[in-house]
């Protein structure tokens, strides 16, 4: 259970974005209604981890499906229904998994109680020394509910997202815009994509703030007044070896807002994910 | 007399004209077009008539005609390669005239709409 709970972690991770065929009889990015699919990467995925003492994520396997239906789709964990859609313009209401949550929830250990020995300084409190239980934070994953706009250009695809928690409880958003281009050319397939996420105090307090009983404090210790923001490269290149394998190697970068860094509970700033292998088709 | 000769000209007169009985069909009448947008076909023509006719089935763009001896029933498989519309016509051999028509036509076909995949596919299929 704990494996294939780290390979839903790695595959939320590497394979969110998005990526749009810029012909529309592309038939590599292209499904018909009620089509279904699962693939599975065997090779090597990995987190590294910008949580102070928390593990980084590895797996030799990567599962992913889909399903599109008439409006419906499901792309492994990111839920979509289509308002409306055609060549140039997409709006979907959407589904998907934080971030943030995955970096938090890469083991199972269970919460305790802790002893915090350093304060975020805003709080005008001295900083005391000690030890701190780090692996031992809790924090739930955010499901997050929304609405997507894809418009796809001659030249590049542009993606505005805004999402808002449904299932950690702090009602944090998010709002990502992302500019992507895909290339296919004979076996190969590349994909870039650039973009950034603005993540408002809620979501950013709730993941790297430290809860009262954390801070050994009355109150919640906050990071952040206002919203912040993440910025994030990703490429992807796939060859086809055959009808039903390809080789691919997929890296995402991402820099964590500056301010973040004020956390006890994030140790690096920037984070990588990354998958090489092979990828099978069924 | 001339009252036999006048009622022997209204019979003619009136007298259907009774050409010899022909028909022509072909199996199938419709193509669809591949995903190279060419429709591959064996094409069956029957064509029968009431008197022995030595007929050529002339069909659009094909480089020959196919002439067959007299017979009251005429009946051949062709194989076809095309991307438009064919007109199959039978004409008599002897005196060219067009006994019939009949066309194949093809069609393309349209799937239901399709929708893009949301996130960048690993796989080629």
């Amino acid at each position: 259970m704990k494996q294939q709970f780290r390979l839903l972690l790695l595959s939320i991770v590497l394979l969110s974005g998005t990526a749009f065929g810029n012909q529309a009889n592309d038939k590599h990015q292209h499904v018909q209604p009620s089509e279904w699919g699962v693939d599975m990467g065997i090779g090597y995925a990995t987190i590294s981890n910008p949580l102070n003492q928390r593990d980084d994520l590895h797996s030799v396997l990567l599962p992913q499906w889909y399903y599109y239906g008439e409006r419906f789709y499901m792309e492994t964990t990111d839920l979509g229904y289509t308002l409306f859609e055609d060549e140039r313009l997409i709006f979907d209401l959407v589904g998907y998994v934080n971030q943030d949550g995955v970096l938090f929830n890469t083991d199972n250990n269970p919460v305790s109680y802790l002893e915090i020995s350093k304060l975020v300084p805003n709080a005008g409190l001295p900083m005391s020394s000690g030890a701190i239980d780090f692996p031992d934070i809790e924090r739930r994953f955010s499901y997050m509910l929304g609405g997507q706009i894809m418009l796809m250009t001659d030249w590049l695809d542009g993606r505005f997202v805004w999402g808002k928690d449904i299932s950690a409880g702090h009602n944090g958003e998010e709002i990502t815009l992302a500019l992507e281009k895909r290339y296919g050319w004979q076996d190969w397939q590349v994909n870039w994509e650039l973009g950034v996420i603005g993540k408002t105090q809620a979501l950013n307090n709730y993941y790297y703030g430290l809860r009262a009983e954390e801070a050994a404090r009355r109150a919640d210790v906050d990071v952040t007044d206002k919203l912040l923001k993440d910025y994030y490269a990703k490429v992807a290149v796939a060859y086809r070896v055959s009808d039903n394998w390809s080789a691919v190697v997929s890296l995402q970068y991402t820099r964590k807002a500056g301010a973040l860094t004020i956390s006890p509970l994030l140790e690096k700033r920037s984070y990588v994910a990354g998958f090489i292998g092979m990828n099978y088709h069924f | 007399m001339k009252k036999h000769i006048g009622w022997l000209l209204l019979v003619l007169l009136f007298a259907p004209v009774v050409d010899a009985a022909q028909e022509l069909s072909i199996t199938p009448q419709t193509c669809v077009l591949d995903e190279q947008g060419v429709c591959e076909l064996e094409l069956a023509v029957r064509f029968e008539s009431d008197d022995p006719l030595a007929v050529c089935i002339v069909i659009t763009a094909q480089p020959s005609p196919w002439c067959l001896q007299a017979m009251t029933l005429h009946q051949l498989s062709i194989a076809l390669r095309t991307s438009e519309n064919l007109t199959i016509s039978v004409i008599n051999s002897d005196d060219r005239a067009l006994l019939a028509r009949s066309e194949l036509m093809v069609a393309a076909y349209v799937p239901a709409s399709s929708r893009k995949r949301r996130r960048f596919s690993w796989s080629f299929q």
